[in-house]
């Protein structure tokens, strides 16, 4: 017994010593944390599922980083873009002198064949023809009119074929593309079935494509990836290689929120984003003076889908009912303190682009939900709804009533919400009990329209900043909001005419005078508020901390709008900081 | 009488055991807490964003947790479900295991090898697919069934235990002379076997009902059971993982409240177990 | 001999029942893969989801409407050649996972199991024969309840902010120094213990009062037996009573116990593993749930199957070599 403690402490002693005699690094190392899929499963093909994660936003650069808040494109491989009067031609001049990690120089070829990627993968059917004349032009011939954000799902794409690699694959994309278009002019206008077995064949030996190391034109390259760290040495003939002053990246795996707490805490992080209540957040910038906390909008707003096809919440009076109950702020200060809070519109339309996309004529017409309980019941007793013994409401049909809020297990925030919902709900009398469902079950249910009440993201307008991707989602034929919500394809419009949501959908991409565009997002605005499909209780932050000044210094303020870009991936953000020098090392660089 | 008088000298056994008496005491006042407790304490839904994280006081006698509502309330009314599942885990799991474990144990041979390869086949079953095919099928609405669904995951491991156990004793002399004094195997199994295992039965008793506990969590995240916040291994997740209760002092009531009241509760069934042993052992009452 | 080979024939029997079973129940799980991955790019690329589906399930090359028993003759075809399949999400042979994954498991988990169960009967036993000393006897049941009643994840978090962050004792997280070379080198080695510290800390902690308490309400049935009274009217020595009479029987019912926790740390392993970003086979075990990585799922659970049937295997040799009067 006594032996074995003694050696043991031995040992202990003999492993601390070892971890104080380790030469010390000079060099500058930044820490960030993110996920990877661990060795094995990881390879260097960002394409396939075992080659993406965080470490995709160092490696790979976009054409263009796309500014939300100030609707700019800031150049990283393109350099300019022009779309030509008609609208039928996108031309991107790209920058010269880059060169991808193994030194071959980036051209327009390679532009070329990630965008042929992307099209075998599913997007792109508006593409006609891509030319590259020159190594620095590409040219996007399009079958119609660009559509609203198309230019811009070009822009945010990260470039990440390099021709020299995938030239051999992306060439026979190009044949197809040649032949869909044959097909698409030709008397059969019906996209063939054909066309979509040869894309998928091809995608099929894209996914099985295993490099061991990840190439791309990035401000840092691949060093070395384990189950815990993931290693990332600046690529020295980078375009921007001479304003960069941190030698290394290191990812550490996210793990969950709690731990990533006690590494901010510890100092062991330069830059992390979980999504934290007030308090700890207060005790992490307390115990941390060189903490700051940056909140851009992650433009997208949290809420309820209510399923239209469910008693009670089928009928309009009872969806309506709920939304004059409900105080939205009350909920959001418990389920995510450091958010900005909506008006008492459901339009689907972000609240702080509203003034942007909305008039206040369109707002008249619509319902404002102001919090008002009364209401509530009065309308819950006009639908026949009475109260029982214990003072909780009963169906019409004398039994009673009880709403179950699905959950997403695992998100705490989303979590918090729904009990943030089911205390109000109890306030007005109405049982309702909260259900989380793991991942997979989330969706299935919600695809299978299993659920009363769920909670999810609303408006979504990632970095592209448009109401299209939030009223495609709402509206559009199969999409995730409207299969959960069980909304019709068309409703009654205020006057009396019918509103197509297809039709309306498409008048919305297409459209290019200002008017008609703000006539048709308040049309859409219009359905989203007075069918109510989805409640909208929050628009949500971002929760971005940095330490400033500890390794390295610089961060922008808060209020700088680059940060606005982080909506579509804040890693994104960090790289371009990091590349143009503005977020540079505490030393002096040698 | 006869009766009453084993009964009532059973009873001053346990009282004059101070450890099982102390931990009965401690039993009683949790089954008080579990039956009128919540008749007693209103449990407060309500949301006050303003009034979390509020110290121990007489108003909060546990503080208040992270949306305003009183933390000993909410202990009172999960106390109601905590209990059931624990016991009735630990009741079916521990009564399948002694069936089926000393069954086995006694047939031998075949059968024995037969059964215990079922088991075996039971241990190797996925528990994660199982219960996620349960949640699309089943929602369970009372607490005894969730401690049986619970149960049917916990007793093999047991089983084996006792079967071990069963198997040792078996060739033991004294069991041998029932043998041969052609004593009922009825006779040998609750008057023999039985009382030799009851330590090392109780024991693993605890254990699955602490387990239950715990393990409840994980089900109320399939969907299986709707999420209940007053559950204490609920409230543990949800102080730990959403609240981060460790890096806030003042929200440290809020997630010591209900570990304390599981290790009490664990602490307790172990000093009432020692109580019980004595009971049905009277080799060991003396020392 | 014969009863030997009999016996490794009902093993084999064991296994091929449980692989079918399993097969069947991870076939059956909710939420496919597909689906979810269609999900996905639904989310991603605002297609409708019939699109998505049909793009998704191109990708995998998974048909789910082939019928069960034709996939598992196409398994078990494979399982004849020693091939576990591929990966559906990973497209990497499954056995190339287990066999990078599974040592770290094995190494991280049987050295925890032997140190906490060593550490836990070792004082169970001590308690349960000193048990006249009322005061340690409550002691040590309390720092078991403590133990065990605070669940793994809390005990894992404390010791990070304590030892790693606070005072910077031991490493965070993973299973080696990055700096150093994989391979049987001195600095390799160091390093892999040093980074094995919490983890296996964090594990004892939260199992050792389990096996204490065992082994106490083992050894204090052992110790109303009559031969150990012989044995102290003989004045044998307290320590050889222990170690001789009462260790040996004590031990045999946690015997199963032991086998059965070592066969399931594949499992179990998954929090611990996942905590401190332990390379194991935790993280593919979650994985494979997760993402319904079926032949993953799969490959992970066979041998947890075979673990399983031969811990138990070898429990039954060791209890009779314990107690050589049964006869198995």
């Amino acid at each position: 017994m006594k032996k074995l403690a003694f050696s043991l402490f031995g040992c202990l002693c003999f492993l601390f010593l070892l971890s104080c005699s380790k030469a010390p690094n000079n060099k500058v190392i930044l820490r960030l944390d993110g996920g990877w899929y661990i060795p094995p499963a990881f390879h260097g093909n960002p394409y396939a599922p075992g080659g993406d994660g965080t470490h995709m936003h160092f490696i790979w650069n976009r054409l263009f980083l796309l500014v939300p808040a100030t609707d700019q494109n800031i150049p990283r491989l393109g350099l300019s873009h022009n779309i030509s009067s008609d609208r039928r031609v996108l031309t991107i001049k790209l920058r010269k002198g880059v060169l991808w990690h193994d030194e071959t120089p980036f051209t327009a070829k390679d532009v070329k064949a990630s965008i042929l990627i992307k099209y075998a993968g599913g997007w792109g059917d508006i593409i006609r023809r891509i030319k590259t004349p020159d190594d620095y032009t590409v040219i996007f011939e399009m079958r119609e009119q660009i559509g609203a954000i198309d230019e811009k799902i070009i822009f945010n794409d990260r470039i990440m074929a390099p021709y020299h690699i995938f030239g051999k694959i992306t060439d026979r994309i190009e044949k197809i593309m040649e032949e869909d278009d044959r097909k698409m002019t030709g008397p059969q206008k019906e996209k063939s079935a054909a066309i979509f077995e040869k894309k998928a064949e091809i995608m099929q030996e894209i996914y099985s494509f295993r490099p061991s190391v990840p190439i791309g034109t990035g401000p840092f390259k691949f060093s070395f990836v384990t189950g815990s760290d993931f290693g990332l040495k600046k690529f020295k003939k980078g375009f921007e290689a001479k304003k960069i002053s941190i030698d290394e990246i290191r990812i550490l795996k996210n793990v969950s929120n709690d731990i990533t707490w006690a590494y901010l805490i510890g100092g062991a992080i330069d830059v992390t984003h979980p999504a934290t209540l007030q308090d700890v957040t207060e005790q992490i910038l307390k115990l941390n003076p060189k903490t700051r906390l940056i909140l851009p909008s992650d433009y997208g707003e949290f809420g309820f889908v209510f399923n239209t096809k469910k008693y009670p919440l089928s009928d309009i009076r009872f969806r309506k009912a709920l939304a004059y109950g409900v105080k939205k702020d009350n909920i959001r200060l418990i389920s995510y303190y450091y958010s900005k809070t909506v008006s008492n519109y459901n339009t689907g339309v972000l609240h702080s682009l509203s003034d942007r996309w909305l008039d206040k004529s369109d707002l008249d017409k619509m319902t404002s939900y102001d919090y008002n309980p009364e209401k509530t019941h009065q309308i819950l007793k006009e639908m026949g709804f009475s109260i029982d013994k214990e003072g909780f409401y009963l169906k019409p049909n004398g039994l009673p009533l009880k709403l179950t809020i699905a959950g997403f297990a695992g998100r705490s925030d989303w979590v918090l919400g729904c009990e943030g919902l089911v205390s109000q709900l109890r306030k007005l009398h109405i049982r309702a009990e909260i259900k989380t469902y793991e991942g997979a079950l989330f969706h299935q249910r919600l695809a299978a329209n299993k659920f009363d009440i769920a909670a999810n993201f609303g408006a979504d307008y990632r970095a592209y900043a448009h109401p299209l991707t939030t009223f495609e989602r709402y509206f559009g034929n199969g999409a995730y909001i409207k299969s959960a919500s069980g909304m019709p394809d068309q409703v009654k419009y205020h006057d009396g005419t019918t509103l197509s949501f297809k039709k309306e959908l498409h008048v919305l991409n297409k459209a290019r005078e200002p008017g008609l565009i703000k006539k048709t997002v308040g049309k859409l605005a219009w359905a989203a508020n007075e069918y109510l499909p989805f409640l909208s209780i929050y628009e949500k932050n971002l929760m971005i901390f940095v330490v400033d000044g500890k390794r390295v210094k610089g961060w922008p303020s808060p209020e700088d709008p680059i940060w606005s870009a982080s909506s579509a991936g804040m890693e994104s953000v960090f790289a371009y900081l990091i590349s143009t020098g503005i977020v540079r090392s505490v030393k002096e660089y040698r | 009488m006869k009766l009453i008088d084993s009964l009532t000298s059973r009873y001053k056994i346990l009282t004059h055991n101070n450890r099982a008496f102390f931990g009965f005491l401690i039993l009683i006042l949790y089954f008080l807490m579990a039956t009128i407790g919540p008749h007693l304490v209103s449990l407060d839904n309500i949301i006050d964003y303003a009034g979390r994280y509020q110290g121990i006081s007489l108003q909060h006698w546990l503080g208040t947790d992270y949306a305003g509502r009183d933390t000993f309330s909410q202990i009172v009314h999960g106390s109601t479900d905590v209990m059931l599942i624990a016991f009735s885990t630990a009741f079916f799991a521990t009564f399948m295991a002694i069936i089926i474990g000393i069954f086995s144990g006694l047939k031998g041979g075949r059968i024995d090898a037969f059964i215990m390869k079922i088991v075996d086949i039971l241990l190797t079953l996925p528990q994660f697919p199982i219960m996620a095919i349960f949640a699309g099928i089943f929602t369970i609405k009372d607490s005894i069934t969730f401690g049986i669904l619970l149960a049917c995951f916990s007793w093999a491991p047991l089983s084996r235990g006792i079967r071990s156990q069963v198997l040792s004793i078996k060739n033991k002399e004294f069991i041998e002379v029932c043998h041969i004094m052609n004593m009922s195997t009825f006779h040998i199994i609750f008057k023999e076997l039985l009382p030799n295992m009851i330590p090392f039965i109780s024991i693993n008793f605890i254990h699955i009902a602490k387990n239950a506990i715990i393990a409840s969590v994980g089900i109320m995240l399939l969907g299986i059971v709707p999420l209940s916040v007053t559950n204490w291994g609920m409230m543990i997740n949800i102080a730990t993982k959403q609240v981060g209760a460790i890096y806030v002092p003042h929200a440290l009531p809020y997630l010591l409240s209900p570990i304390f009241f599981i290790v009490v509760f664990q602490f307790a069934l172990i000093n009432f177990a020692s109580g019980v042993e004595e009971l049905f052992d009277p080799r060991s009452r003396g020392r | 001999m014969k009863k030997k080979y009999k016996k490794y024939f009902s093993s084999a029997i064991t296994i091929f029942v449980a692989i079918i079973i399993s097969f069947y129940l991870v076939r059956s799980m909710p939420g496919d893969f597909i689906h979810l991955r269609a999900t996905e790019i639904q989310l991603q690329q605002s297609l409708t989801y019939e699109t998505a589906y049909n793009i998704a399930k191109r990708q995998y090359n998974y048909d789910p409407s082939v019928p069960i028993y034709k996939q598992f003759i196409g398994y078990v075809g494979g399982l004849a050649h020693g091939n576990l399949g591929q990966s559906v999400i990973l497209r990497i042979p499954v056995t190339d996972i287990i066999r990078k994954a599974l040592p770290w498991t094995i190494f991280l988990c049987s050295v925890s199991l032997f140190i906490s169960f060593l550490l836990g009967s070792i004082i169970g036993l001590f308690v349960s024969f000193r048990s006249r000393i009322r005061w340690l006897d409550s002691t040590v049941s309390f720092a078991a309840a403590l133990s065990q009643s605070i669940p793994d994840f809390i005990i894992a978090l404390l010791l990070i902010v304590i030892l790693a962050i606070n005072i910077q004792l031991f490493p965070l997280r993973g299973a080696y120094d990055v700096d150093t070379v994989p391979g049987f080198n001195i600095p390799f080695i160091l390093g892999v213990l040093y980074h094995a510290v919490l983890p296996v800390m964090s594990y004892v902690i939260s199992t050792i009062g389990a096996w204490t308490l065992t082994m106490k309400a083992s050894a204090s049935t052992v110790l109303s037996e009559d031969y150990i009274n012989v044995a102290k009217a003989k004045g044998l020595r307290d320590k050889r009573i222990l170690s001789k009479y009462i260790g040996k029987n004590a031990v045999i019912p946690l015997v199963p116990g032991l086998a059965i926790s070592f066969a399931m740390m594949l499992s179990s392993s998954l929090f611990i593993e996942n905590i401190f970003s332990y390379p194991g086979i935790g993280y593919f075990f979650g994985f494979s749930i997760g993402n319904r990585d079926f032949t993953l799922l799969q490959g992970i659970l066979l041998i947890s199957i075979v673990m399983i049937v031969i811990s138990n295997h070898v429990a039954d040799k060791v209890h009779e070599w314990l107690d050589p009067r049964i006869d198995l």
